[in-house]
């Protein structure tokens, strides 16, 4: 089994890796740092005896000819875990750069790859893995973007499900809630944050199912169901 | 956001901001102000924490990033803890010859503290093991020092309390497991005196020792004890017993103080009727030689919420029989609650602060109170009598006045190095700002 991890570095995406290659996957990971990807494909290698290559992309930044490179993997999985927020500013302060990079890495890079490696995960029956954010449930004035470019990420990937639907591939959109991790660490409050490896191994085991879209963890479900109701003359009074 | 943080003996808490980080451009982006660089948090005393200041957990940087058998090493980043290390060793017959009491502690709180293990007077201080280091300070930039290339930087770390920044990486001397397992004995004695004196005649026999003896009776049984003397063997023993509780310095801790003078006296004879008939020998998995407390852990939650006091005292070999005689008469004179009270042999030589030389070393842990405070202080003052040093990285209450009496230039030089390398005291935490480092 050969899967790619997008986001590979840190976070959900680094406890992905470790959790697939803990099943004996080979592992093809993308990240920007090239010194913590190649911490955690050495890493890899060494403790599950695994294959991992690597490759070092800036997803805001990335050219069209180096995704070509994706088409000849042999892929069975695409876990797609790349995010980025530039923490809670309102959208009004954001710069061009940052509403660019917000859209590129969020939607724009997910859709490319997606393209390149859609036709070999068909081939050989396997998975698609993208991962949002419960941000999408309900837009505020802050993390427009964020959640904008995450929607339409969603969005797309119902068009892609719709495109397998009879294909044997497994779909599965997961709404991520807070997690234990550095994206999160200004958010404090009554919500505890989620070990990624939790996260990590729920992902791991819904493999093979479809799943249009899906809150992790489940909690989340109810939580957003609340506030996604919230009358506007309240609502618009939040933060 | 600030954060609740206690030294793991619970005497200290305070209120600081802890940045866990997991990328390394982040390293460089959150040093630019005062921090305490941070792994496990499992230090007795505060050395990963100042108040209202930056503390950078580096447990995230914690993989493995190179191994070689052929030559003897293995290169991890600092933030791995032992257990991660030693699962991966001991598939391949390797082990880490140097090891604390529980697997959680990190690479980096090991150099930082120049851990020892139950074979100090053979194998020395977490230092041999340490071949090169990658060292990451704001002012210096990163560095990479061992005993040829900046070799003064490389001794001032080991055993430098996190003081001259963050410890990245280091290379790992490995070496081949002597054995699949340890075979145990616990030879009775029956008073410190005697301890002692079977330490010394064991060394030359076994090659992991420790002790464990009584402090609570005070009549002609004070100190009795055993040595737990122990020798690998080939004998396989099943080594599926890698499980370990997980401790915490944040922890929820018995509503009282549960060692009490009654408590631990039955406890401490129970104890020592049951180590010295049925368990008396035992084959013991290497893991769990290695870390004899890591299942029970529930022992630090006993003493309640202020927690304890652990010194852990090294006196010469010249001054051992003064010192047993003088600290019998001090602790019967004062009755302190002594939970717990286990001695080393040691062989090394003085370095800075380094809790090092070649004598008797002595752990205890009495419960903090002020009933004891008195106990306590005039032991630190008998140490200092007898040319005896505290570990500074075990004992939350220790005080300037004490560490520079007792480690004396070293303790100058110490501080000048320090302040020659770091003039701004970028890297500080509780205790360097106590000893005035």
């Amino acid at each position: 089994m050969k899967s790619l991890v997008v986001g590979a570095s840190a976070g959900l995406g680094r406890a992905l890796s470790e959790c697939l290659a803990s099943y004996g996957h080979d592992l093809v990971l993308i990240a920007s740092d090239s010194r913590d990807l190649e911490a955690l494909a050495q890493d890899l290698r060494i403790r599950f005896e695994c294959k991992v290559e690597i490759f070092i992309y800036d997803l805001s930044k990335i050219d069209n000819d180096k995704l070509d490179l994706l088409e000849v993997l042999d892929l069975n999985n695409l876990f797609y875990v790349a995010g980025w927020l530039n923490s809670d500013k309102d959208f009004s302060l954001l710069s061009l750069k940052e509403i660019e990079k917000i859209v590129k890495i969020n939607f724009e890079s997910a859709v490319k790859i997606f393209g390149k490696t859609l036709n070999q995960i068909i081939k050989n029956n396997g998975n698609l893995v993208a991962i949002g954010s419960v941000a999408q449930a309900r837009p505020r004035k802050i993390n427009t973007v964020y959640a904008a470019s995450k929607l339409a990420f969603e969005f797309y990937f119902q068009g892609v499900r719709h495109y397998l639907a009879r294909e044997k591939v497994g779909v599965q959109f997961y709404r991520v809630g807070f997690m234990d991790t550095n994206m999160n660490k200004s958010k404090t409050g009554l919500i505890s944050k989620a070990d990624v490896r939790d996260i990590a191994k729920i992902i791991y085991k819904n493999l093979g199912k479809n799943i249009p879209s899906a809150y992790l963890p489940h909690k989340w479900k109810w939580m957003m169901a609340v506030y996604s109701r919230i009358p506007w003359f309240i609502f618009k009074r939040f933060g | 956001m600030k954060t609740k943080l206690r030294s793991f003996d619970q005497v200290v808490e305070v209120f600081a901001e802890v940045s866990k980080i997991d990328r390394y451009r982040e390293i460089q982006e959150n040093t630019v102000d005062y921090f305490s660089p941070r792994g496990s948090g499992l230090s007795y005393a505060p050395m990963s924490f100042a108040e209202n200041q930056k503390s950078l957990d580096m447990t995230q940087f914690n993989r493995i990033l190179n191994i070689n058998e052929l030559e003897g090493w293995i290169h991890v980043e600092a933030g791995i803890n032992l257990f991660k290390i030693y699962d991966i060793l001991s598939l391949k017959g390797y082990h880490l010859s140097i090891q604390p009491g529980h697997p959680q502690i990190t690479v980096g709180g090991c150099i930082a503290c120049n851990i020892f293990g139950k074979n100090q007077f053979n194998e020395g201080l977490f230092e041999n093991l340490v071949i090169e280091m990658e060292i990451y300070h704001p002012s210096h930039g990163r560095l990479i020092v061992n005993r040829e290339k900046n070799s003064e930087l490389f001794y001032l770390t080991c055993g430098g309390f996190g003081l001259t920044g963050i410890i990245i990486s280091a290379i790992l001397r490995i070496k081949k497991t002597p054995g699949h397992s340890v075979y145990q004995v616990h030879l009775k004695t029956n008073s410190l005196a005697e301890t002692y004196t079977e330490l010394l005649r064991c060394s030359r026999q076994y090659s992991l020792l420790y002790t464990w003896n009584d402090l609570s009776l005070y009549n002609g049984h004070f100190g009795r004890g055993f040595v737990v003397a122990g020798n690998f063997i080939q004998e396989k023993k099943s080594n599926n017993n890698k499980k370990y509780r997980q401790i915490f310095a944040m922890r929820k801790n018995s509503f009282f103080n549960l060692m009490n003078h009654c408590t631990v006296s039955v406890l401490n004879q129970f104890y020592f009727f049951l180590n010295t008939t049925i368990f008396q020998k035992k084959t013991l998995s290497e893991f769990s030689f290695h870390y004899p407390i890591s299942k029970k852990t529930f022992y630090f939650k006993l003493f309640g919420k202020k927690g304890f006091i652990e010194k852990q005292i090294l006196i010469p070999h010249d001054y051992v029989s003064e010192f047993i005689q003088a600290f019998e008469l001090l602790t019967k004179k004062h009755k302190p609650v002594i939970a717990l009270c286990s001695c080393k042999i040691f062989s090394g030589e003085k370095r800075y602060l380094n809790f090092n030389g070649s004598g008797l070393v002595i752990s205890i842990d009495v419960p903090n109170s002020v009933r004891f405070c008195y106990y306590l202080e005039a032991l630190d003052c008998l140490v200092t009598e007898h040319k005896g040093i505290i570990n500074i990285c075990k004992d939350s209450s220790v005080q300037l006045s004490d560490v520079e009496a007792q480690y004396l230039s070293e303790y100058q030089l110490f501080k000048e190095k320090i302040a020659a390398y770091d003039p701004e005291k970028k890297v500080n935490s509780i205790m360097s700002k106590r000893l005035k480092i």
